[in-house]
């Protein structure tokens, strides 16, 4: 039988965290014999009642998701609009209390998602985000499109500033690589917005790529957006809203907002991909 | 294959190994209903459940690491005519 030790070792560990059985009684069965027996023949270990009861809770769930596995095999999660990019990132985030959690799923061709990724955790009232951390990531999973998220642990739902900026310095990064943003997703409690629904996913590059750490946060810069009035203010002075708006597939708005991207949007001005020092 | 009776069944079984409490098992089941067990297991560490809960979690992940990885049935050659 070929057996793989550190794979040995933290199933042996893993047992002993789960069901109480000590690991030198298991490391000692593991050496002349299958460490598999140990699930289908635990007597053999001389265990306790209890212990055996946890040995059969185990097998149940390794029973189950071996089944499971082979059903979901094509499931992969796949966003297909701003709410189920929300519904995913609500439950990961809306628990973080005392921080902010910038995040990011990097999405395949199908806007399946590849991985998801914690980017960097911050204070509870700001983060750094790096976009070089990013771009790396990207790269190496050769993603399509990303959705980018962040909660917002004081409870305001409205994007900042920062949070839009730092949406634009990213487009500007990755739209020359042919890499979608697709949304940026701000959480707070149970509560969402999507930048992509409010109009605020810039569609073009705007500036030079910047990969210095950008400051993400609820109160990072005086001109907050507390209310509707300055909201608007900030949008319109901005010239985002009515840009975007012009620029949004009506049957993309009328369908639900379902997801739409960036692959088909020019570059207002031409950028040299630069080679990128990483 | 009934798969929500399945979800239904690893839930259970996941609550009474884990030794969890409701509110984690509810966490856990709405997440494993909405997007899978293999899912679940891959982002597991991105839910907010506790040191203890994710040690344990990770012991049921590894130990199916284990055995998706360690096949004890190799050997044999081709079948011949």
């Amino acid at each position: 039988m070929k057996t793989k030790r550190p794979y040995t070792e933290s199933f042996l560990k893993g047992l002993k965290t789960l069901t109480g059985v000590s690991y030198r009684k298991l490391e000692s069965y593991a050496k002349d014999n299958n460490p598999l027996n140990v699930l289908e023949h635990p007597k053999a270990l001389d265990v306790n009642d209890r212990q055996l009861e946890k040995i059969g809770l185990l097998k149940e769930i390794i029973a189950s998701y071996n089944l499971l596995k082979s059903y979901e095999h094509e499931d992969k999660i796949k966003f297909t609009s701003p709410s189920q990019a929300a519904n995913y990132f609500v439950p990961l985030l809306s628990g973080v209390k005392d921080k902010e959690r910038f995040m990011v799923a990097f999405l395949d061709a199908k806007n399946s998602i590849i991985e998801t990724q914690i980017m960097s955790e911050g204070t509870v009232s700001q983060a750094a985000v790096y976009p070089r951390e990013i771009l790396k990531k990207a790269l190496d999973c050769s993603c399509s499109s990303m959705v980018i998220a962040h909660n917002h642990p004081g409870g305001g739902i409205k994007p900042s500033k920062a949070d839009i900026e730092v949406t634009q310095r990213l487009i500007d990064i990755f739209t020359p690589l042919d890499i979608a943003i697709l949304d940026h997703i701000i959480v707070a409690g149970i509560d969402y917005t999507s930048l992509r629904v409010d109009g605020l996913i810039p569609q073009n590059s705007k500036n030079r790529a910047n990969y210095e750490p950008i400051r993400l946060g609820e109160n990072t810069f005086k001109q907050n957006i507390e209310n509707d009035d300055v909201y608007e203010k900030f949008v319109k002075e901005e010239g985002w809203q009515t840009e975007l708006n012009a620029k949004l597939d009506d049957e993309m708005l009328a369908n639900d907002n379902s997801m739409g991207g960036q692959k088909t949007g020019g570059i207002e001005e031409k950028h040299e991909i630069e080679e990128i020092e990483i | 294959m009934n798969k929500n009776k399945q979800y239904k069944t690893i839930c259970l079984s996941l609550m009474r190994l884990l030794e969890i409490d409701k509110e984690k098992n509810s966490k856990i089941a709405d997440y494993i209903n909405n997007y899978g067990i293999v899912n679940f297991f891959e982002n597991m560490r991105l839910m907010e459940l506790g040191e203890d809960t994710q040690k344990k979690l990770q012991a049921v992940k590894d130990i199916l690491l284990y055995i998706e990885n360690v096949d004890s049935r190799q050997g044999g050659g081709p079948y011949e005519n």
